[in-house]
């Protein structure tokens, strides 16, 4: 006999109470019907704000036993009501991860944060001991037993998170978004984890992810939800393809699935491929059964700023430019590109020999030389800790330099204030939650052109202005507090907006957004680079950096690593992985390609399928 | 050092192996010397003891540098006020308009000011070596309630947490051009109702998730929990405690019998 799916969703239906006197709730779940069965790892895939955490939150009890609210449906976990049976009793056989590490881990040490749970179960000292070695040992933290979890770096927050979760001892391990706040070996460790705990351990996972590279590569299962409800499921390997249920549901597909849907749809390639080297090999399939017997394979065809050796050459330490070329990187491969700009252009910023330590015996920043064109469009890379964060606080005067100085547009940030930096640089945080205060989105969006002496009739348009620019009319006398997490991001950049700052700094504002957020967030980013506005971007996700940037900084241990174009420094194998970060999919996959003639400068599936298609028609 | 993360700082001195309830009964004995003195030497001599212990527990110069950068305003303000405004019970050193300077006032507003460091030095003392689930014991082993020794536990490990996500507001408020520096203490304070406001939403949220945490560990599934580790009152603990009782009501005696430290100067 078959063996019973250990999670059973049917037709479940929830509306939270009320968050406004006398405003009835909208539906978050309007019929979610899912089976997970035991040792299968489903990926939950939807844009933000459809439901998927209040799925979760269902799974383990918390809604609608918690939150109160109005529930239907069934949802039965391992055979039990999880509507009726109390959490700390669900407990035992469900544990979650939630995505804000900070609020998960409360104790002061990793062994007391995971023998948390065991205690609360009555277990006895012994055993509890032996549960705390087990999990740290399956996520690898056995010997951080006695540092205190806030010290550990993100990735091993939420390594120490799924070893809370699993000194319990669950069957069922609910994760949402655990990976959205990390650069991209956090995200690695977190997967490789999930992925260990499904085979060795025959666990039913459920994950809520944006990440469809992972997702592709680790999950059996995934499942696009929508609208409150489960609008489609199946196996990574089939679902990724379908671009037209893709974009309707508005998630992101992994790279290469794209990559192969757009080569199907132009020149007919027959195999599909979602990872690195099935594509390769679907690619030189197709290049040799196109080709023409020949005497010498093409030489790689000259790739921009090549040193010697062919390694690309890092520009280091030139002006970052701002040319003002047209937005949209579809046509990316432009060989030209990693020339310095004019010494002449106008400077936004110019930083010289900066340092600046938070700890006198650990500099955050070790003599940073930077100069940024105005009307730049700069993404900066690195992993957590590399001083991403730290050299773009001193761009507003958020921080001062320890040695060293700032000029922004001219003016020595050292002997200005923040508010004063403000008027030209605007500075959206990674969190809005630190930014919104204010009863309604109008008047949060007010605050600033306010705080600048702008008239009122300024300010007014100012805001209707920017409630324009971000479709944010609808919401505009609505608390933004109670919005969803993807319109409070769009408030946070839209406040910044107003004030019309010249340079705009954006730390990691694609974060926890769907593709359809993000895109349309980035829309709007493009249109003020477009409008001659200096953006600098802090980002972990490569593809979006490659896909917008001009040009691209990559930090490492408080120092500029390399910098210059996307085309360029994405080609930098070995000074990437010193940084720990990889190049977009297709990217690596045109480099790949190199000894066929294709350009390894590829930062786009457009630009890939067009540079592929130039290589096919050159074919002899 | 900001202390953005936690107070409690990781290691195996004899502070830190000590009985969480030893140490807290040496901070009510030594708190209770400290407000019963208001001799500028004894307080001296009581923040060179409390130093030279923390020390020896490894508690990091920064640390310590950190607790004096929290206190030191308020240590000046009250010596300052107190030395310039309090009447002159001798010949001042210095008379001008309503101010009159002596030895007495400035020994005596220096006294009270250091006494509210030294205050904040034991408390903090017990907090950077104490663990937050010894902590707990510890509170649980002295009659309180589970669930009131994990709230007080929690609200210390939040403390400096939630002083970092206030940074991180203000930081984000001044970044659209919110002004706190001009104007009167008015207009100064109005300036911070963004930040409080922004601050009380993030600390809902937190509190919010943390009881989602909290429950999903099984937090209240039984009447009585169990612990990975025991409270052990070891000999060694049983003789601290002794010794701390005995020093306090050695002091107590010298207080009442012959006044030691009722004078800001005189022993």
């Amino acid at each position: 006999m078959a063996e019973a799916p250990a999670i059973i969703v049917e037709g479940l239906r929830y509306r939270y109470p009320p968050s406004l006197p006398g405003r009835e709730a909208e539906p978050v779940l309007c019929g979610v019907d899912l089976t997970v069965g035991r040792g299968e790892f489903l990926a939950l895939m939807g844009p933000t704000g459809v439901g998927k955490t209040t799925l979760c939150l269902a799974l383990n009890g918390i809604v609608p036993q918690s939150t109160g609210g109005v529930i239907g449906g069934r949802v039965a976990i391992l055979g039990r009501d999880a509507r009726r049976t109390p959490v700390p009793e669900l407990a035992r056989h469900v544990g979650i991860v939630y995505q804000d590490p900070e609020s998960q881990l409360f104790s002061a040490t990793v062994e007391a944060e995971v023998a948390f749970g065991p205690e609360n179960l009555g277990l006895p000292p012994g055993e509890i001991a032996e549960r705390v070695a087990w999990a740290l040992d399956v996520v690898g933290m056995r010997r951080s037993r006695l540092r205190p979890p806030t010290r550990l770096s993100g990735g091993q927050k939420q390594r120490v998170a799924i070893a809370a979760a699993l000194a319990m001892l669950p069957q069922v391990l609910i994760l949402d978004e655990p990976t959205a706040a990390l650069d991209p070996l956090g995200r690695l460790e977190v997967f490789r984890v999930i992925e260990q705990l499904r085979n060795d351990h025959s666990m039913a996972i459920v994950m809520v992810s944006q990440d469809p590279e992972h997702v592709a590569a680790f999950a059996d299962r995934v499942a696009f939800m929508a609208e409150g409800r489960i609008m489609a499921e199946g196996a990574p390997g089939e679902l990724f393809y379908e671009d037209v249920l893709i974009a309707q549901v508005g998630v992101a597909a992994p790279q290469l699935a794209e990559l192969s849907v757009a080569l199907r749809r132009r020149y007919g390639l027959g195999r599909r491929f979602m990872h690195l080297v099935e594509a390769e090999a679907a690619l030189r399939a197709d290049w040799e059964e196109r080709q023409e017997p020949r005497e010498e394979p093409s030489p790689p065809s000259p790739s921009p700023a090549r040193g010697r050796g062919g390694e690309p050459r890092p520009v280091a330490h030139s002006m970052i430019g701002g040319e003002g070329r047209p937005t949209t990187r579809a046509d990316s491969i432009a060989p030209n590109e990693c020339q310095t700009h004019s010494p002449l252009a106008p400077l936004a910023v110019a930083a010289q020999g900066l340092i600046y330590r938070y700890d006198p015996e650990l500099p955050a920043l070790e003599g940073v030389d930077l100069e940024i064109a105005d009307n730049a469009y700069l993404g900066i890379i690195g992993q957590n800790g590399s001083g991403k964060t730290t050299l773009v606080k001193h761009l507003n005067g958020l921080l001062r330099p320890t040695e060293g100085r700032v000029l922004v547009f001219g003016v020595d940030t050292r002997r200005a204030s923040v508010g004063e930096l403000a008027r030209s640089v605007g500075y959206v945080f990674q969190n809005p939650d630190h930014q919104i205060f204010c009863a309604t989105t109008r008047e949060e969006i007010a605050f600033g052109p306010r705080n600048l002496g702008l008239g009122a009739e300024l300010v007014r348009a100012r805001v209707e202005d920017a409630l324009a620019a971000f479709d944010l009319g609808p919401y505009a006398d609505l608390p933004p507090a109670v919005l969803g997490y993807g319109l409070r991001r769009k408030v946070s950049i839209a406040a910044v907006y107003a004030m019309r700052p010249r340079l705009l700094v954006l730390d990691e504002p694609t974060a926890g957004l769907d593709r359809r957020s993000a895109d349309e967030l980035m829309r709007r980013v493009d249109a003020m680079h477009a409008q001659g506005h200096t953006i600098v971007l802090v980002s972990h996700d490569m593809q979006l950096v490659a896909a917008h940037c001009r040009h691209v900084l990559v930090m490492d241990e408080g120092r500029i690593l390399t910098q210059g174009p996307p085309e360029i420094v994405f080609q930098q194998q070995a000074l990437l992985e010193r940084a720990s970060l990889a190049p977009p999919p297709v990217t690596a996959l045109a480099q790949r390609l190199g000894d066929l003639g294709m350009p390894g400068g590829a930062l786009t599936v457009a630009a890939f399928c067009r540079a592929y298609g130039q290589l096919r028609e050159a074919q002899p | 050092m900001s202390l953005a993360y936690d107070l409690y700082q990781p290691g195996r001195s004899a502070l830190h192996r000590a009985d969480p309830r030893a140490k807290l009964l040496a901070v009510i004995c030594a708190s209770a010397c400290l407000l019963a003195t208001q001799n500028l030497w004894l307080i001296l001599l009581a923040l060179a003891a409390v130093h030279g212990l923390l020390l020896a527990a490894g508690i990091g110069r920064q640390r310590i540098g950190w607790v004096w950068r929290v206190t030191l305003p308020t240590v000046a303000l009250i010596a300052l006020l107190w030395a310039l405004l309090n009447p002159a019970r001798e010949a001042p050193l210095l008379s001008w308009w309503i101010v009159r300077l002596s030895a007495f006032n400035v020994a005596q507003g220096l006294a009270i000011g250091l006494r509210i460091a030294a205050l904040a030095f034991v408390v903090l003392g017990w907090l950077f070596t104490t663990d937050q689930s010894s902590l707990v014991l510890g509170l649980v082993a002295l009659g309180l309630p589970y669930t009131w020794g994990l709230t007080v536990a929690m609200a210390l490990r939040y403390l400096p947490t939630m002083a970092g996500v206030f940074r991180t507001i203000s930081e984000a408020q001044q970044a659209r051009a919110l002004d706190l520096t001009r104007g009167g203490p008015l207009r100064r304070a109005r300036a911070y109702i963004p930040i409080t406001v922004a601050m009380l939403i993030s600390a809902l949220r937190t509190a919010q998730h943390l009881s989602y945490a909290l429950e999903s560990r099984a937090l209240g599934a039984l009447p009585r929990r169990t612990y990975l580790h025991r409270l052990r009152c070891r000999p060694l603990d049983a003789a601290y405690a002794a010794a701390i009782l005995l020093l306090t009501l050695a002091y107590a005696w010298a207080r009442l019998a012959y006044g030691l430290g009722a004078h800001p100067l005189a022993l």
